[in-house]
């Protein structure tokens, strides 16, 4: 084919056009970090990261959520520790009051040390933490237990309330205080009463009720350390997760430094050789040079 | 029986002829590097005699007579893929815009504020009382539509600006088609001039053809006159002989956007390739698409979070209202259009966020958790928000790609037919070099002989005189 210097310089230019997109998207690679300088360099991985970062968002929300509710189950579990030994010290007065020796007087001293014992399971059942009365169920902007006398009683609900902490996975982050404290406080109640009346089968009846009354105390200290112990694996499971997860992005996003570091190098040689052929190829004698 | 004398005017076109190829070469070597120069070439012919005896042979030229290389047919092929060129170049200087939005490095992007906007009910499903997290609900809520919006206008934008590129590339047509129109009638005057006037006032008008062809899908054609017609594929007459026929340009009634017309007709969608097409094509398909899936998406979460809201309480005890401001579709209905760039949150009052589940006092969080599940199943979409943005981030992308390997392709190939045309039109510098000692020594033969005519009529005005 004839050649010509137009269409020399048209395929020069050209390839000098491409040489110097490709360097630009090199340098851009290098200069952010990120493999993808454009969208359309790879729409596919542009899709990819829009699911990878939505995952992310969620596994940070998991690990949220999963702090909130270890922080509320923590504080119930030994909230509700606290309420088993005291309910012990209870019936240990109680027992003290059943036996034949003791006096009215030692009856009327012991019911104001239950009395006192009691308050403070109250307290307990009353806990706030964080301006929620945490055994309230929903209603946990006031104070779930009401005392009028001796008699204790319940105003919240029993609605359990979950959060999600990973994918299909729910925990329960209260417990309702109804069952829990309620059957407590109607036993302390009969002692109390049996105790003021000096009635020493009726006290002792009450520390029998005392020990049935704790079952729903055990099985919310099992629920609750049922619930901690799927919080703490799944922490463990959300921080591998989120590791594998960066590691996908980066895989997916980041720019291979080393790689883009030798395409740079290779563009900038190929660079350098297009511009050497060119300047021959534009000095480039003709015929003309050598007439005269 | 040729005469000395008639020797001497044999010399003298002899002399007149190489002077005219020395003239050609010189315009060749000015023009060696003009874009779309057609090379021209001295031909000669030889004198057959006529009145002489046909069995003398007798040396001279008749006639010198410039030929241009001209390759119409490569000339044609390359306005058509021209054509495709502008096309894809308008494209993909609207789409490079588009897919900047999408690229989201900022993180600011539709895809964040969709998931601050659901994780924020997730929060609130920790502590459904907490004002904070209300309020944080609704500032979330705020950012997405938003970033609704604000996609929205930039989308918008780059339509409008696709509109105005239509009227601008109309103008331009017209102003080119009434250039080829004059162009007509001034290589009407010239034809047939020996001068290589008539070849520079094709290239001319070749270059006009090529600019149109950018702009327009067109196919022309010379008759025998020398002047071109040109039309678009679909047969809207652009240039007819010395006339040229213009597009009229009118706002749609129904889009606002402007109609490409010829004699009140609406011709837009017969548009077919180059820039005008390549804009019509983003304006009014490409950008409207992805308006489309952001109307979609939005009107799903307007529909599907304010039926999740209204099953569940308040923090005062009522039956959650809406959340977003119902979307109405405009009529005739079917269309959600505008939904992503009218959506608003109806609330302002934290405490009216519905977390609690029917009937649930202020700590239940039980349609807080409903709410934040949306976004991994939105029925009226029937997939996660993710998985529809993600679609459409693919769909831009690709889009894009498209736009940049299809100019690519159009590019070589120009490329290529340019650089077949000139192996056969273009000057190279070797060959005129060559033709100007070529004419040199004939033009000093031609001097030589006539040098020797005038020895010869001195010798018998000698013999005569003597």
């Amino acid at each position: 084919m004839r050649v010509t210097p137009t269409a020399t310089c048209r395929d020069l230019l050209a390839s000098l056009d491409t040489l110097n997109e490709k360097l630009d998207t090199v340098s851009q690679q290098i200069s952010t970090g990120k493999r993808m300088v454009h969208l359309r360099d790879s729409p596919a991985a542009g899709a990819e990261s829009v699911h990878l970062a939505g995952e992310a968002a969620e596994l940070d929300q998991y690990k949220t959520n999963a702090d909130s509710g270890t922080f509320y189950l923590q504080v119930a579990d030994s909230v509700l520790n606290s309420v088993q030994n005291l309910v012990t010290s209870i019936q240990t007065k109680g027992s003290a009051a059943t036996s034949g020796t003791a006096s009215a007087s030692d009856c009327a001293s012991l019911a104001e040390e239950v009395r006192s014992l009691r308050d403070q399971v109250l307290s307990l059942a009353n806990s706030e933490v964080r301006g929620r009365y945490i055994f309230a169920g929903s209603q946990i902007t006031s104070a779930p237990f009401v005392i009028e006398g001796d008699d204790v009683t319940y105003i919240g609900d029993d609605e359990i309330n979950k959060i999600s902490v990973d994918d299909g996975l729910q925990v329960q982050q209260n417990i309702p205080g109804s069952s829990v404290f309620s059957p407590i406080f109607d036993a302390i109640e009969s002692m109390l009463s049996a105790m003021d009346a000096g009635d020493h089968a009726g006290i002792g009846d009450a520390v029998a009720q005392m020990s049935s009354s704790l079952g729903g105390l055990n099985l919310a200290r099992g629920q609750v350390g049922a619930e901690l112990g799927k919080l703490e694996n799944v922490s463990l499971e959300l921080d591998t997760e989120a590791v594998n997860l960066r590691a996908q992005q980066s895989r997916v996003e980041d720019a291979n430094a080393a790689e883009a570091a030798t395409r740079l190098s290779q563009l900038q040689t190929a660079l350098k050789t297009t511009l050497a052929v060119g300047q021959s190829i534009l000095q480039q004698h003709n015929l003309f040079d050598f007439l005269g | 029986m040729p005469t000395i004398l008639s020797g001497l005017d044999i010399a003298l076109r002899a002399l007149n002829a190489q002077q005219l190829g020395l003239e050609i070469t010189q315009r060749n070597v000015a023009n060696a590097s003009t874009p779309g120069y057609t090379k021209l070439r001295v031909s000669f012919e030889p004198a057959t005699g006529s009145g002489m005896d046909s069995s003398q042979a007798v040396a001279g030229i008749e006639a010198a007579t410039v030929d241009s290389f001209r390759n119409s047919f490569v000339e044609y092929n390359i306005s058509q893929e021209l054509q495709g060129q502008g096309e894809q170049q308008a494209a993909f200087d609207a789409l490079q815009q588009v897919e900047a939005l999408f690229t989201d490095k900022s993180g600011q992007g539709l895809q964040s504020a969709l998931s601050d906007f659901f994780n924020s009910f997730s929060s609130l499903s920790n502590a459904p009382e907490d004002p904070a997290l209300r309020q944080q609900v609704l500032l979330k809520a705020g950012g997405l539509t938003r970033e609704f919006g604000r996609l929205y206008d930039r989308l918008q934008r780059v339509q409008l600006q696709q509109n105005q590129i239509v009227y601008d590339t109309a103008e331009e047509i017209n102003s080119i088609a009434s250039k080829i129109a004059r162009m007509n009638t001034d290589i009407f005057s010239v034809q047939g001039s020996q001068t290589g006037d008539e070849s520079a006032a094709l290239d001319d008008r070749q270059r006009l053809l090529d600019h149109l062809s950018e702009l327009v899908d067109i196919s022309y054609f010379e008759d025998s006159s020398g002047t071109v017609t040109v039309e678009t594929k679909q047969g809207a007459l652009l240039v007819a002989g010395a006339q040229s026929k213009a597009l009229e340009i009118a706002p749609s009634p129904q889009t606002g956007f402007y109609d490409v017309m010829q004699d009140g007709v609406d011709i837009t969608s017969t548009i077919q390739s180059g820039k005008l097409a390549g804009a019509l094509k983003v304006r009014d398909t490409t950008i409207p698409a992805y308006l489309k899936s952001l109307d979609d998406m939005a009107a799903a979460l307007i529909t599907d979070v304010n039926l999740q809201h209204a099953s569940g309480s308040d923090l005062n005890g009522d039956q959650g209202g809406d959340f977003f401001t119902p979307f109405v579709q405009p009529p005739p209905g079917g269309s959600n259009a505008g939904a992503a760039r009218s959506i608003s949150v109806a609330i302002t009052d934290p405490n009216k966020i519905a977390a609690a589940g029917p009937g649930g006092g202020p700590g239940s969080n039980s349609n807080a958790l409903l709410l934040a599940a949306i976004k991994d199943d939105l029925p009226s979409l029937g997939e996660s928000a993710d998985q529809f943005y993600a679609k459409l981030v693919f769909q831009v992308g690709s889009d894009s790609k498209s736009a940049d390997d299809g100019l690519q392709t159009q590019k070589n190939l120009v490329q290529q037919l340019q650089n077949q045309r000139d192996s056969f039109s273009g000057v190279s510098l070797d060959e005129e070099a060559v033709n100007i000692i070529k004419y040199q020594k004939a033009y000093q033969a031609s001097a030589r002989f006539v040098t020797v005519l005038d020895t010869l009529i001195d010798d018998i005005l000698r013999i005569l005189g003597g």
